[in-house]
């Protein structure tokens, strides 16, 4: 009869487990992608094929480069939307990238003068940013929109960026603040004996030694607001409109454009998943640097 | 005189860090702070570093006045408890960043940090990152960080104290031979007696925010002039014991209630003309002499705790009520128990006021 010792069972166990959340997770990402490559035909089809019959380029030739062709042009369902999506992923790029900046370099300066001027009232400054996160986003929209009108910003990616940084600058304070706190003050003292400013010594020796949580910060602002769909449904229209919402349009009236929703998100998940792949480690070090004195 | 410092003073809060310091630093000087943690020792340091705001009082580098300047504007130098090198950069560039923020050329710089780097041996460490490298090596990478820039005064803040007593022991006397061998003026923060005794010139013993003594190591040491001064100057600290001034049969004593210690006109005089009915007697360990037999004039005592040291013996030893602590050689025979009997050094002896606690003799 063959023994299993119990640190053995217990690693088949762990495996096991292990087997089961990674193909939870990773399971419909694995749809997504093979759907993209499928026909129309063969997306609707019972019993579904779990690896392509007829592996086809046809929906990103349709979203990127506007190609009308096989089963679209046959059924006369291609979305005027899918026309717009290389405009869209530009706007996304943009908002993005514009949300980071914001966030970054805003953020780079609360945590700075909180953990280290350290002005009077500053732990009440900290609980006024985190609490705004505590608010439903969706109490926000009307709001939102009644000043993004007044500001004559609607449909504008400017007033996107905005909104995201308002949402991500927050967090992005709080964890920038809790690093900073663990950098030993002798560095900057050091920095400003040897003949440095204030934001000389923040720019040639706090950032470099905090870039993990700078890098957090960024992937986390980035991702945040890549994904964005609420606020881009109410605030953005034809010219701004980004990914998400541009995607909620591929579902008409008339037929739902798997194909092309499908190819959509994949090229949409892309760049998150590279930012998560290269910094990942990053990522964890940066949140838990500042939490473990 | 290169840094003198007028009335100055620091709060933080309500509470008085600095108070009322005056201090005048000469040139070349090698000047301690010694005090207790919290005496305000690394407040003042920083208050002439410029990293702290006095909340009153002058700061004078070179006879100008510097409170309105940064750290960078005063020309002053800082060694770090912590070393404070920056971990992203490598040793040379540890060494080189002064310069390159005061936009030395690229080759004047390369050139001043190889003569550094010669004169600490630290030529082979030059493209290491501080975390690649040991404690000394980093306090020595710190230093020659602060001698590149010539200053006018170097600020060093207990740089040895994270040091083991062994390479604590050799780094002291590097310290001095380079501040020698610069000609610098150095201001030197420390709470460890040792250091402030073997390597200044002057000691400034710091108590609660104010500066209690100023003056060589030697005299501080013989003639402290108040009594938490002769307790805290010392290891073991000076034997402090509470006495009045009483006459019998025309002599002159100290009556310190198990024993009486009979002591000259003249200082009996000096203890009058204070006026002080309540006393203190202040005898080092090293100036009580300890006998197996008794004699005339000896005082009484019991063997508590012997604690050898090696080179000596330190005897905890039961007079009435006090513990008194003596330092004898290491060849003393004596159990715990016994009957010993001491004398003290009378030209060694110390008498404070218990009211004003200021030295009479």
């Amino acid at each position: 009869m063959v023994t299993i010792s119990p640190e053995n069972l217990k690693k088949a166990v762990s495996y096991c487990a292990l087997i089961v959340i990674v193909f939870y997770l990773l399971a419909p990402f694995y749809w997504l992608v093979i759907s993209s490559l499928k026909t129309h035909l063969e997306t609707v089809t019972v019993p579904p094929t779990y690896i392509p019959v007829n592996l086809t380029w046809e929906n990103f030739e349709g979203i990127l480069l506007g190609k009308i062709t096989g089963s679209s042009q046959a059924r006369g369902t291609y979305p005027e939307a899918a026309h717009r999506f290389p405009d869209a992923l530009v706007n996304s790029t943009l908002t993005a990238l514009g949300v980071t900046a914001v966030c970054v370099m805003c953020g780079i300066l609360a945590a700075y003068s909180i953990s280290r001027i350290r002005p009077r009232g500053k732990d009440l400054a900290l609980m006024v940013f985190l609490s705004a996160r505590v608010v439903p986003y969706v109490t926000l929209a009307i709001p939102l929109y009644i000043l993004v009108r007044a500001l004559g910003l609607l449909d504008n990616i400017l007033a996107l960026i905005l909104v995201y940084s308002a949402q991500a600058l927050p967090f992005v304070v709080w964890v920038l603040t809790s690093y900073f706190e663990t950098i030993p003050q002798d560095l900057e003292d050091a920095a400003l004996v040897d003949g440095c400013t204030r934001l000389g010594a923040l720019l040639k020796v706090i950032l470099p030694v905090s870039w993990p949580a700078t890098a957090a910060s960024a992937i986390f602002s980035f991702m945040g607001s890549w994904g964005g769909f609420f606020f881009a449904v109410i605030l953005t229209s034809r010219n701004a409109i980004t990914v998400p919402p541009l995607i909620a349009q591929f579902v008409s009236m008339i037929d739902i454009e798997f194909g092309l929703i499908n190819a959509a998100g994949v090229i949409a998940v892309i760049p998150p998943v590279i930012l998560a792949l290269v910094f990942n480690r990053f990522i964890v070090s940066g949140l838990i640097r500042g939490a473990i004195k | 005189m290169v840094v003198v410092l007028e009335r100055l003073t620091k709060y933080f809060g309500k509470v008085k860090a600095v108070d009322n310091v005056d201090l005048r630093v000469r040139d070349k000087e090698f000047i301690t702070l010694l005090g207790p943690s919290g005496c305000g020792k690394t407040t003042t340091l920083r208050l002439i570093a410029g990293l702290e705001q006095p909340t009153s009082g002058n700061v004078y580098i070179r006879d100008r006045p510097v409170n309105n300047l940064s750290p960078k504007d005063r020309n002053i130098a800082m060694v770090f408890q912590s070393y404070a090198l920056y971990p992203h950069m490598t040793v040379f560039d540890n060494i080189a960043f002064p310069l390159k923020l005061g936009k030395v050329p690229k080759e004047e710089i390369r050139e001043r940090v190889k003569e550094t780097a010669d004169l600490l041996d630290i030529e082979e460490l030059l493209n290491r990152k501080p975390r690649e490298l040991s404690g000394g090596q980093r306090q020595r990478v710190a230093l020659g960080r602060a001698i590149i820039r010539k200053p006018d005064v170097y600020l060093f803040d207990e740089p040895l104290s994270n040091l083991d007593a062994k390479l604590r022991i050799y780094m002291r006397m590097e310290l001095v031979r380079l501040q020698r061998k610069l000609g610098t003026t150095l201001i030197y923060v420390t709470h460890d007696q040792v250091e402030a005794m073997t390597m200044s010139d002057r000691i400034a013993i710091m108590n609660q925010g104010r500066i209690v003594q100023l003056d060589t190591p030697e005299e501080t040491y013989a003639n402290p002039d108040t009594l938490w001064v002769g307790g805290f100057l010392g290891s073991p600290p000076m034997n402090l014991i509470d006495c009045s001034l009483k006459e019998k049969d025309g002599e002159r004593l100290l009556d310190a209630g198990h024993f009486t210690y009979p002591i000259s006109g003249h200082i009996a005089e000096l203890i009058g003309k204070a006026k002080s009915s309540e006393l203190v007697l202040g005898i080092r360990p090293e100036d009580i002499s300890v006998y197996d037999q008794k004699k005339i004039n000896l005082i009484e005592a019991q063997v508590y705790v012997l604690e050898t040291l090696g080179d000596s013996i330190i005897i905890d030893l039961k007079v009435g009520d006090n513990i008194v602590k003596a330092k004898v050689g290491p060849d003393f025979m004596a159990e715990v128990g016994s009957k010993v009997y001491l004398a003290f050094n009378e030209r060694r002896l110390h008498i404070f006021d218990k009211k004003t606690e200021r030295a009479i003799v």
